[in-house]
């Protein structure tokens, strides 16, 4: 009785875990990543924007600046290797700073 | 190797595999010393020689102390202290990073040592083998049994502390058919959750407690993020402990309890008999009751409890942050000790609730010493609190999923047990299950458990 209540359980927890798992990357596929839940603090949206340009190929132009430009979407711009630096509630100079010692510039900067 | 790597799931599941194979049986013991030998050096091999030497010389004054108890078991616990003493507070005194220390090699290599993972956990272990044993006059136990009470890896490196007496008898042939597969799930599917979702999420948040990065900090969010690391370390922690619980189900063995609903405590004595068991059982067993416990007087009462929380934060780390977060401890033991009589009898759920929030609020607020090791800047932090921020930029913490990620504790200490016992029975599989995919899909970033630390 006792193993064949365990396997019934192990196998109810196992089948409930990948049920949501699937509706989830269905939801994914369907709604795409919007239904993300956002970073927990603004500062670790400035990380992922750095982690983001630390890892990508060195584009064409960048923009630095803060809010104001953070607000710039890239798919705005009909230049495809555009990346956006800007730090919100920060200041231009993290992400010039950060370039400026990074292996390699980008073709031409925008800075606000 | 933590809890929570991939390359501790396939060391589980290969040292799982051999376990109950049938040419293993009269192995198991020997496979389980040599898997946690592996676990233990696995990252920091250079600290075997210190666990071979704390496990050889305990055995050799237990043979001792089983002989003449009143000489060898008092130097038998002096050098498990001395261990304690000189790896956990070396620190104090030297800087392992200067070009040159004593000058002697062997010293030196000593010196620059880190701290050993589990050291706290293993050198309790080993006195409470020596006491227990010798106490109840017991034969000379096989030197393998002895490695295995000391450093069966689900315990090794943050508990529970288990007492010998409690282990010892357990070490015995073990089947397959006997391991109760759904509690062992339960445990450690809880471990993770509590883990993954609950405690690295608000880790994210709780890390701007941190010293230079708390002073860009809104005063309410200085309170927020006190509250949130309350719920962060008990998750941690718990989940820990859960963990190893579950994984030692696995291999047949049954380890103490070490948390039961903390925060619903409605005295400080009350809180100290539910947060981290293990521990304080081992300070009362060990500590409180040899020193005379509350058999001499109100005075003698008092000062024992405050050399017992002072040596519990300490045993915690070496610094004036923990020595502080055990005696304030301490002293609100004593402080609520003879009005404690009164405050039981008031038959009163609101009152109860009262003093639920009060032991609540305060026991959250010592947890600043626990997370700013430096004690200025945990003074620091704790003025901030009570000053209006003059920062035009703060960081913006997100409300909404701080109560999202703490919900999980909230909900098991004000649910009813009866809930999750009677009513939710039939759906406890699909609640484990979800349990199991949300950690998953939402898991915080990679930390390690906070009382790998101690």
């Amino acid at each position: 009785m006792q193993p064949v209540y365990a396997a019934h359980w192990l196998v109810k927890c196992g089948l409930s875990a990948a049920m949501l798992l699937l509706a989830c990357g269905i939801a994914t596929a369907w709604f795409g990543n919007g239904l993300q839940l956002p970073s927990t603090t603004t500062r670790d949206g400035t990380l992922i924007t750095l982690n983001r340009y630390a890892k990508e190929p060195i584009p064409d132009v960048a923009l630095v600046g803060s809010s104001l430009t953070f607000r710039l979407k890239e798919e705005y711009f009909a230049t495809p290797k555009l990346r956006n630096l800007a730090l919100a509630g920060g200041s231009p100079s993290p992400g010039w700073r950060s370039w400026r010692t990074n292996r390699a510039f980008p073709g031409s900067f925008s800075l606000k | 190797m933590t809890f929570t790597s991939w390359q501790f799931g396939v060391f589980v599941a290969i040292v799982f595999g051999a376990y109950y194979l049938p040419p293993f049986r009269t192995l198991q013991i020997q496979l389980l010393v040599i898997a946690s030998l592996f676990f233990y050096g696995y990252g920091q091999p250079e600290l075997l020689l210190l666990l071979a030497v704390a496990v050889f010389g305990t055995y050799l004054f237990l043979i001792l102390a089983l002989r003449n108890r009143p000489i060898w078991l008092p130097i038998g616990i002096a050098f498990n202290i001395a261990l304690l003493a000189f790896f956990k507070y070396k620190f104090l005194f030297v800087d392992p990073a200067s070009a040159s220390l004593i000058g002697v090699a062997p010293i030196d290599f000593l010196l620059r040592l880190p701290l050993p993972i589990g050291i706290s956990f293993f050198v309790f272990h080993n006195i409470s083998l020596l006491v227990d044993l010798t106490r109840q006059k017991s034969a000379v136990p096989d030197l393998k049994n002895v490695f295995l009470y000391i450093i069966f890896f689900p315990q090794l490196v943050s508990g529970p502390i288990t007492r010998a007496e409690m282990f010892m008898p357990q070490i015995e042939p073990k089947y397959f058919s006997d391991v109760p597969f759904v509690e062992a799930a339960k445990w450690i599917l809880t471990g993770f959750f509590f883990k993954l979702y609950v405690a690295n999420n608000l880790n994210e948040m709780t890390s701007y407690m941190a010293f230079p990065l708390y002073e860009t900090l809104q005063t309410q969010d200085r309170w927020l993020l006190v509250f949130l690391y309350s719920y962060q370390i008990y998750a941690d922690f718990f989940g820990y402990s859960a963990i190893a619980i579950g994984l030692a189900l696995l291999f047949g063995y049954r380890l103490p309890i070490n948390f039961n609903l903390p925060y619903t405590s409605a005295s400080f004595s009350e809180f100290w008999t539910r947060w981290h068991m293990s521990l304080s059982s081992w300070l009362r067993t060990y500590l409180y009751i040899p020193l005379g416990g509350n058999r001499h007087g109100s005075f003698r009462t008092y000062l024992n409890l405050m050399i017992v929380m002072g040596l519990g934060g300490l045993w915690h780390g070496a610094g004036l942050s923990y020595l502080t977060w055990g005696l304030l401890h301490g002293l609100l033991l004593v402080i609520e000790r003879p009005f404690i009589g009164r405050l039981q009898a008031i038959d009163s759920t609101v009152f109860r609730a009262i003093r639920i929030g009060f032991v609540f609020l305060c026991v959250t607020m010592l947890w600043i010493f626990f997370k700013l090791p430096n004690f200025d800047h945990a003074i620091g932090y704790l003025s901030g609190m009570f000053t209006p921020s003059t920062n035009p930029n703060p960081p913006k913490l997100f409300y909404n999923l701080a109560l999202l990620y703490s919900l999980p504790v909230i909900i098991q200490h004000l649910a009813s047990r009866s809930l999750f016992e009677r009513t939710l029975r039939g759906a406890e599989p699909y609640l484990y299950g979800s349990m199991a995919a949300l950690m998953y899909l939402e898991a915080g970033s990679e930390t390690s458990f906070i009382y790998f630390q101690f």
